[in-house]
C-alpha cells in the first residue's frame, strides 16, 4: 500500500488509524484483491450506499470508519482495474478456491446473476468500472471454458 | 469510381504507415517504461482515479495474446465484442471531453483582450486533429482486431494531455471582474 497516497486521501488521523486497523486485522488476512473488494462491498448498505463496520466504529467512530472503508474499497478497485486479464483470472481462481461453494455452482451463479456488479465502489469513473466488469465477465468465461475442457478430458 | 478506390487505398496506406510509425515510437526501454507506469499510477490514485491507463488497458495486446492462447473461437469472439464496445464508449467519451474543452475555451476567449492568434490557430489545429483521430480510431475499431488502434490510442492520450496544457498557455487567466457571471 502506498503510504503517500493513503495519507493524502485520509486527512483525518482517526480515519488513518481505522484504515491501518482494517488492513492489519481484516484485509491483510483475506486472500486476493477480488476477495477483499467483495468483502468491502459487503460492508456497504445496498440501499443507502453507506459503509458500516460495528467493531471499527466502536473504536474510531462512524465518520473515520466510513472514510477508511471507502478508501480501501477504491484502492482495491483501482488495483483490480489495472490488472491484466490473466491476473484477473488468477484473482478469480483464488476467490473460487477460498469460497465454500462448489466451483461449478459459483461459476454458474456468477455468470448468470453477475453479483460482482454490486461490488464496484460508488464514486469511481464509469468507464473504469465498465472495464473491470467486462474483464470479470471474460475471466469467468475463461474459467468456465477451462473447467469444461477438464471435464471432457478422459 | 477509380478515383474513390485510389483515395481509399491512399487512406489505408497512410493509416498503416502512421500505425507503424507510432508503434515504433512508443517502444520504450524497460527502465523508462517502469518509470512511466509508476507515475501514471501515482497520478491516478492522487486524483482519485484520473484515467491515463484506460486506453492502454482497453487496447491491451497482453490481454489479446492471453485470450488467443486459450484457443477458443467463442472466447476470442467474446473478447472482440467486449473490447469493441469498450473502445467505442471510450472514444465517444474522449470526443465529448475534447468538444467540452473546445467550447469552454471559446467561451473564455470571448472575454480575453490579448489573444495570441498563432497559439489559437495551433490550438484549433490540435482540436481538429484530435477529433479526426477519434473518428479514425472508431472506424479502425469496427473493422480491425481490438488491439489494432493501440498505438493511435496511446498517441491520442498524449496529444489530449497536450491540449489541456496548450489551452492554458493560449489564454492568460482572466482577472476576476472579467469572468462571466452567467452564461449569455
Amino acid at each position: 500500500m502506498n503510504r503517500v497516497n493513503k495519507t493524502a486521501r485520509l486527512a483525518n488521523p482517526d480515519a488513518l488509524k481505522a484504515y491501518d486497523d482494517l488492513w492489519q486485522r481484516t484485509l491483510g488476512k483475506i486472500p486476493g484483491e477480488l476477495n477483499r473488494m467483495i468483502y468491502l462491498a459487503s460492508t456497504r448498505d445496498y440501499n443507502s450506499g453507506r459503509y458500516h463496520h460495528a467493531g471499527l466504529e466502536a473504536s474510531f467512530g462512524y465518520d473515520a470508519v466510513k472514510q477508511a472503508l471507502e478508501t480501501a474499497h477504491q484502492e482495491i478497485f483501482w488495483k483490480l482495474t489495472r490488472s491484466s486479464l490473466e491476473q484477473l483470472v488468477a484473482e478469480l481462481e483464488v476467490y473460487i478456491r477460498s469460497s465454500a461453494e462448489s466451483p461449478e455452482e459459483l461459476l454458474r451463479t456468477w455468470r448468470t446473476l453477475q453479483p460482482y456488479r454490486v461490488a464496484i465502489p460508488l464514486e469511481v469513473d464509469a468507464m473504469a468500472a465498465q472495464l473491470l466488469l467486462s474483464n470479470l465477465k471474460l475471466g469467468l468465461e475463461v474459467l468456465q471454458k477451462r473447467r469444461s475442457q477438464q471435464a471432457t478430458r478422459p | 469510381m477509380n478515383l474513390v478506390i485510389l483515395l481509399f487505398v491512399l487512406a489505408a496506406v497512410l493509416m498503416w504507415a502512421s500505425l507503424h510509425f507510432l508503434r515504433a515510437k512508443d517502444r520504450l526501454p524497460v527502465g523508462e517504461k517502469a518509470e512511466v507506469d509508476l507515475s501514471n499510477g501515482q497520478a491516478e490514485l492522487a486524483a482519485g482515479g484520473d484515467l491515463p491507463f484506460l486506453g492502454d488497458a482497453i487496447f491491451s495486446e497482453a490481454d489479446w495474446d492471453f485470450i488467443r492462447g486459450e484457443h477458443s473461437p467463442l472466447l476470442t469472439e467474446l473478447f472482440r465484442e467486449e473490447r469493441r464496445g469498450l473502445a467505442a464508449r471510450w472514444l465517444d467519451k474522449s470526443a465529448e471531453r475534447i468538444r467540452a474543452i473546445r467550447e469552454d475555451h471559446l467561451r473564455n476567449s470571448r472575454y480575453s483582450q490579448d489573444l495570441d492568434v498563432l497559439a489559437e490557430l495551433k490550438l484549433l489545429a490540435l482540436f481538429v486533429y484530435l477529433i479526426t483521430l477519434c473518428r479514425c480510431m472508431l472506424l479502425v475499431v469496427r473493422v480491425a482486431e481490438p488491439t489494432t488502434p493501440r498505438a493511435l490510442a496511446l498517441h491520442f492520450e498524449k496529444m489530449a494531455g497536450r491540449l489541456g496544457r496548450e489551452q492554458g498557455a493560449a489564454l492568460p487567466p482572466l482577472p476576476v471582474e472579467e469572468l462571466p457571471r452567467s452564461r449569455p
